[in-house]
C-alpha cells in the first residue's frame, strides 16, 4: 500500500511565499517559473513587480502586511473589506507569478527583449491579469487560503488594467469560438507563454482559425502581416492606460472590435488570392462575433486600423501628455504593404478538423 | 525552474541598482513629457526618458488619491512600466 503524501497548507507568511511559485506553475500548467525564490519586500515605491533577474519585488504595506494579519487572525470571521484586502494582495502574488511562467527551456533574457516590442506589455498585462482574475480561487484553494480566510472566495474586489483586459478576453473568446476550442484555453495558453511565445502564438491561432492554412502555401508574409496588425492594435491600448476604469474598458473593447474587423479586411484580402471569385465567403470569415461584441461597429468600412475616437463626452481635443508619451512607449511597426504573392489558386478543402492551440 | 529554497522577505528599499530605474527630474503633469514629438520616429534613449517621465508621474498621482483602488491601479501602470524600462536596458 502506498501512502499518498499531501503536504499541510501553509500556515504563515513565509510558508504561503515559499509555495506560491511552484502552485502558480501547478495551477497554470505551464513548463517552468522563472522566479529564483526570491521575494523583496519593498517600502512604499514599487506594487508588485516580476524583476527580469527572477526576484519578486512586494510592497509591505499592501500586500505583505494584510497577508501577515491574514494568518495572525487564521480561521477568524472577518469583515468584507478585510477579506477584499487580503484577496487584493493574493491577486497581486498570483499576477506577478504568471509573469514569471513559461513553457520549459524559455529564458529571462529572450521574453526580456521580446516584452520591448510593440504590443508585448499590454498583451502580456492583460493576460497575466484576466489569467489571475479567473484562476484566483483555484490558487487560493491549493494553498489552504480558504481555510486562513473563511469567506475570501467571494470576496470580489476590482480588477486592474481595464485597458488590457478586455481586449485580451474578445480575442481570447473569439477565436475560442470560431476554432471550437474551450472557454479560456486561449488564455492558458497564451498565460503559459513569456513575452517571446505570446505574440507568434496569437498569430498562429489567428491564422489558423481562418482558410489560409489550406488555401496558401508555406513562406507567405501573410502571418507577419497579421502580427503587425495585432501588436498595433494592443500597442494602441496604452493610450487608455490612465483613463477611467470605466472608459479604459470601453476603449478597450472598441479598439479591439476595430483590430478585428481589420484583421477580417486583411484575410479576406489574402484568401481572395488564393480562391475563384464564387468560392468567396460571404460575408468575410473573420468578423467578431456578435455574442462577445456587444457593441455597435465603429469601423464597419474602413479598411486600415484607426482606433476609435474617445466620446465626445470625454472633452479632450487632443491627447494628454501622459497619453501622449504611452502612446510613444512602443511605437508600431510600419505595415507591411506588400500584398501575398499572387499564386495559382489551390483546390480549396474544407474546415474539418478543430484548430489547434500548438505552434 | 523554481528553486527549492525560498528566501524571506526582508523589509528593504527596493534595489535601485538591480531595477536600474533612473529617478528622472519631475515635471508637472501639464506639460509635455520629454519628446513626445515624434515618438515613432524616436531613439530608445527617448523612450526611455519617456517611460522614466511616465514612472514618475504615475506614483505621484498615485500618491496623490484617496481612493485605494485608484492609487493601486496607478502603482501597477508604474510597476509596469519599470518592467518595461528595466527590459530596454542593456
Amino acid at each position: 500500500m502506498t501512502a499518498s503524501v499531501i503536504a499541510a497548507p501553509p500556515d504563515s507568511l513565509e510558508e504561503l511565499l515559499a509555495r506560491s511559485g511552484q502552485v502558480a506553475v501547478e495551477v497554470s500548467g505551464a513548463g517552468q517559473t522563472a522566479w529564483n525564490g526570491q521575494v523583496v519586500e519593498t517600502v512604499g515605491e514599487v506594487l508588485g513587480l516580476a524583476h527580469w533577474d527572477g526576484t519578486l519585488y512586494l510592497d509591505s504595506e499592501c500586500i505583505l502586511d494584510p497577508l501577515r494579519q491574514m494568518y495572525l487572525h487564521a480561521g477568524e470571521e472577518q469583515p468584507l473589506p478585510v477579506l477584499v484586502q487580503y484577496r487584493e494582495s493574493l491577486a497581486t502574488l498570483l499576477h506577478e507569478h504568471a509573469h514569471f511562467l513559461g513553457p520549459a527551456g524559455a529564458t529571462q533574457e529572450a521574453a526580456r527583449g521580446a516584452f520591448t516590442r510593440p504590443g508585448s506589455r499590454q498583451l502580456e498585462e492583460g493576460v497575466a491579469e484576466a489569467w489571475a482574475q479567473d484562476h484566483l480561487n483555484e490558487y487560493l484553494t491549493r494553498l489552504g487560503v480558504d481555510k486562513v480566510a473563511p469567506g475570501i472566495e467571494d470576496a470580489r474586489g476590482g480588477g486592474y488594467y481595464a485597458a488590457f483586459v478586455p481586449a485580451v478576453r474578445i480575442l481570447a473568446a473569439d477565436l475560442e469560438s470560431r476554432g471550437n476550442l474551450q472557454p479560456g484555453e486561449v488564455l492558458r495558453a497564451l498565460n503559459q507563454q513569456t513575452a517571446e511565445g505570446q505574440f507568434p502564438l496569437l498569430t498562429t491561432l489567428v491564422y489558423n482559425s481562418t482558410r489560409l492554412p489550406d488555401l496558401e502555401p508555406s513562406g507567405t508574409s501573410t502571418r507577419d502581416h497579421l502580427e503587425t496588425i495585432l501588436r498595433q492594435g494592443f500597442a494602441h491600448l496604452d493610450t487608455y492606460e490612465l483613463a477611467p476604469t470605466g472608459l479604459a474598458a470601453a476603449q478597450s473593447r472598441s479598439t479591439t472590435t476595430a483590430l478585428l474587423h481589420h484583421l477580417s479586411t486583411e484575410v479576406h484580402k489574402a484568401e481572395s488570392h488564393h480562391t475563384p471569385t464564387h468560392e468567396l465567403p460571404l460575408p468575410p470569415q473573420f468578423l467578431p462575433t456578435p455574442a462577445l461584441l456587444n457593441t455597435t461597429h465603429p469601423t464597419s468600412h474602413r479598411l486600415t486600423f484607426t482606433p476609435p475616437a474617445p466620446p465626445h463626452s470625454i472633452h479632450r481635443s487632443a491627447p494628454s501628455p501622459l497619453q501622449t508619451a504611452l502612446s510613444g512607449i512602443s511605437p508600431p511597426a510600419p505595415t507591411p504593404t506588400t500584398p501575398p504573392p499572387t499564386h495559382p489558386a489551390p483546390t480549396t478543402r474544407p474546415r474539418t478538423a478543430p484548430k489547434h492551440l500548438h505552434r | 525552474m523554481e528553486h527549492s529554497s525560498h528566501t524571506p522577505p526582508h523589509r528593504t528599499q527596493p534595489d535601485h541598482a538591480r531595477l536600474t530605474f533612473a529617478e528622472p527630474a519631475h515635471a508637472p503633469l501639464n506639460v509635455d513629457p520629454p519628446n513626445v514629438a515624434a515618438p515613432s520616429r524616436s531613439t530608445p534613449a527617448e523612450r526611455q526618458a519617456r517611460t522614466d517621465w511616465l514612472v514618475t508621474e504615475l506614483r505621484r498621482l498615485a500618491a496623490s488619491t484617496d481612493n485605494p483602488h485608484e492609487q493601486a491601479n496607478l502603482r501597477r501602470s508604474a510597476d509596469s512600466l519599470i518592467r518595461l524600462a528595466t527590459a530596454s536596458r542593456p
